[in-house]
């Protein structure tokens, strides 16, 4: 037996097991249904959510919402990055504020940000960019100012362009920090839409969760959030392959 | 025969490719205080000559290559080539840095054309040419980690000639090979250069190499670098690299080169 395919049989195990308990707790009634609800429930919930239309919009709107807020995000982080790197002085001047834009818990923002950008999805991608927009722009400064500068002074002496240069030494050579963030991304893009979701909005999974919660339906809420780990598990391997394509040029050992 | 070793003195005005003139520079250090690393360097290379350098280590040989390809700008003093100041980016200016900066990313092909497209050119015909004439042909579409030491090195090498510079900065290009690979690349580098009119600043910790590869070997002092002396190599062209090594004025420069240097090993 190959060593992945055990790995993945004791992880089913586990999972097994793990299913097993909680039906079991639930059902010698050690809990209340609207407290952990129970396997069979959560499962018959996704069987009816997974043909009913209502449920796929929400669906689309979630993975919407996230996908633009990773690309705006990271398009302008990148570019972000880049600048500052480009302009040392300017990185300088507003590293303290850029510090305290990245410490600061950006959720808070959600309320002005629907005051802003509406109730709709603006708001949501823009919470969503905002958390991704500085990891990817400090990511992006960092793999620039890491780059051997040797590379950069050989491009030079050939007599190539400031552009030429950004573009066929700089850019790759911080790809490695770029996808390193990237993948920090996607977890930030989808926190920022679920939390504008539920903050306000008419649809999205976020809004879902927080109206099967009012209700105290904890059934869908287990379903829901089950959907969200598929979701970053799709985007996860997703961002693989797309690092994989671009990355070929390395190493077997080093890819991801 | 054989010329006295002289202290640096004044080039001839005569036409010269590369021109150094009182070239000084100095980089902060880390308590504050400025580095002498280059001290008056003067210095004439003639069309088509092969020179070395040879130093104690850190004494600013590669400080000076930088300069002269416009990377670093000296405190005071300037650089000619023919008889106009260089400027960074003039493809007659090739440059072979000590490190390797073979993009990672790159094939070796797309890093032969790079010198091309950074001018906006495309010629691959030539670039698998110029892979092919250094010995790495089949390696066209290899990335640089596929390929040993001395492969990157011919890689780079025929990365330097796409550029079609007429001077040639070499910053030991085959320190790190292996004996025999060196002495190879020793005899291809001597074969080009018989066949172009390039002129050669050759940096080396290899006195051997140094003498059997150079019309001119220049011995910089401890730092801050100057030129201590200058040595003709009294050796005929075209040469063999492996007859030098018994020639009788080959044993004499080496012996003499040998001395003089050691004395800057200590002091630096
Ligand atoms: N960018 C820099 N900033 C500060 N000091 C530097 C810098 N580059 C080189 N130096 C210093 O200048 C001196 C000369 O360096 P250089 O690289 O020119 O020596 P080198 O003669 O090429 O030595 P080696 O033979 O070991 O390559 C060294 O003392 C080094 O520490
Ligand atoms: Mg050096």
């Amino acid at each position: 037996m190959s060593r992945t395919l055990s790995l993945n049989l004791i992880r089913l195990a586990v999972v097994a097991v793990f299913l097993a308990l909680w039906e079991g707790v639930a059902h010698l009634g050690l809990t209340q249904d609207f407290v952990l609800s129970r396997p069979s429930r959560v499962f018959l919930w996704l069987e009816q959510a997974v043909i009913s239309e209502f449920f796929w919009i929400n669906v689309g709107v979630t993975l919407r919402e996230t996908l633009l807020g990773l690309i705006i995000g990271a398009v302008l982080g990148v570019a972000s990055g880049f600048a500052l790197a480009h302009w040392r002085r300017s990185f300088e001047v507003l590293e303290p504020f850029i510090m305290a834009l990245y410490s600061l818990p950006r959720v808070a923002l959600a309320p002005l940000f629907l005051v802003w950008f509406g109730i709709g999805e603006g708001s949501k991608v823009a919470l969503a960019a905002s958390l991704v927009y500085f990891v990817m722009l400090l990511n992006t400064y960092t793999g620039v100012r890491e780059i051997d500068p040797n590379l950069v002074n050989a491009a030079r002496t050939m007599g190539a362009s400031k552009s030429f240069i950004t573009r066929r030494i700089q850019l790759p050579a911080s790809m490695t920090f770029i996808f390193a963030g990237l993948r920090v991304s996607i977890g930030l893009a989808l926190i920022g839409t679920i939390v504008g979701e539920m903050i306000a909005g008419r649809f999205g999974l976020g809004q879902m969760i927080a109206r099967a919660a009012n209700m105290f339906d904890t059934a869908q809420v287990f379903g829901i959030i089950i959907v969200l780990a598929v979701l970053a598990v799709v985007l996860n391997e997703a961002m693989k392959l797309i690092e994989r394509r671009v990355m070929r040029w390395q190493p077997q050992s080093k890819r991801v | 025969m054989m010329q006295e070793a002289s202290t640096t003195e004044t080039p001839a005005k005569l036409s010269a490719k590369l021109r150094v003139e009182g070239v000084s520079l100095e980089f902060p250090g880390g308590d504050g205080r400025a580095i002498k690393v280059l001290n008056g360097i003067d210095l004439a290379i003639a069309p088509g000559e092969f020179c070395t350098i040879v130093g104690p280590s850190g004494c600013g040989k590669s400080t000076l290559l930088s300069v002269i390809a416009g990377l670093l700008a000296p405190a005071s003093g300037r650089c000619l080539l023919d008889e106009k100041p260089v400027q960074v980016g003039n493809p007659r200016i090739g440059y072979m840095f000590q490190s390797d900066t073979l993009l990672p990313w790159a094939t070796a092909l797309d890093n032969v054309r790079l010198p091309l497209e950074a001018v906006g050119r495309k010629d691959d015909g030539r670039c698998l040419d110029l892979l092919r004439r250094v010995g790495v042909g089949d390696f066209a579409a290899s990335y640089p980690w596929q390929l040993s030491g001395g492969m990157r090195k011919r890689v780079q090498l025929a990365r330097l000639l796409a550029q079609e510079p007429d001077v040639l900065l070499m910053d030991e290009p085959f320190g790190a090979l292996d004996a025999q690979t060196k002495l190879l690349m020793q005899e291809e580098l001597l074969r080009l250069w018989e066949s172009t009119k390039l002129t050669v600043l050759f940096v080396t910790h290899d006195l051997s190499e140094a003498i059997s590869l150079s019309d001119r070997v220049l011995l910089f002092s401890a730092r801050p670098g100057r030129i201590k002396e200058q040595y003709d190599v009294p050796l005929d062209r075209p040469r063999q690299i492996e007859e030098i090594v018994s020639d009788p004025h080959y044993n004499e420069l080496f012996v003499r080169i040998w001395r003089s240097l050691r004395e800057e090993i200590r002091l630096s």
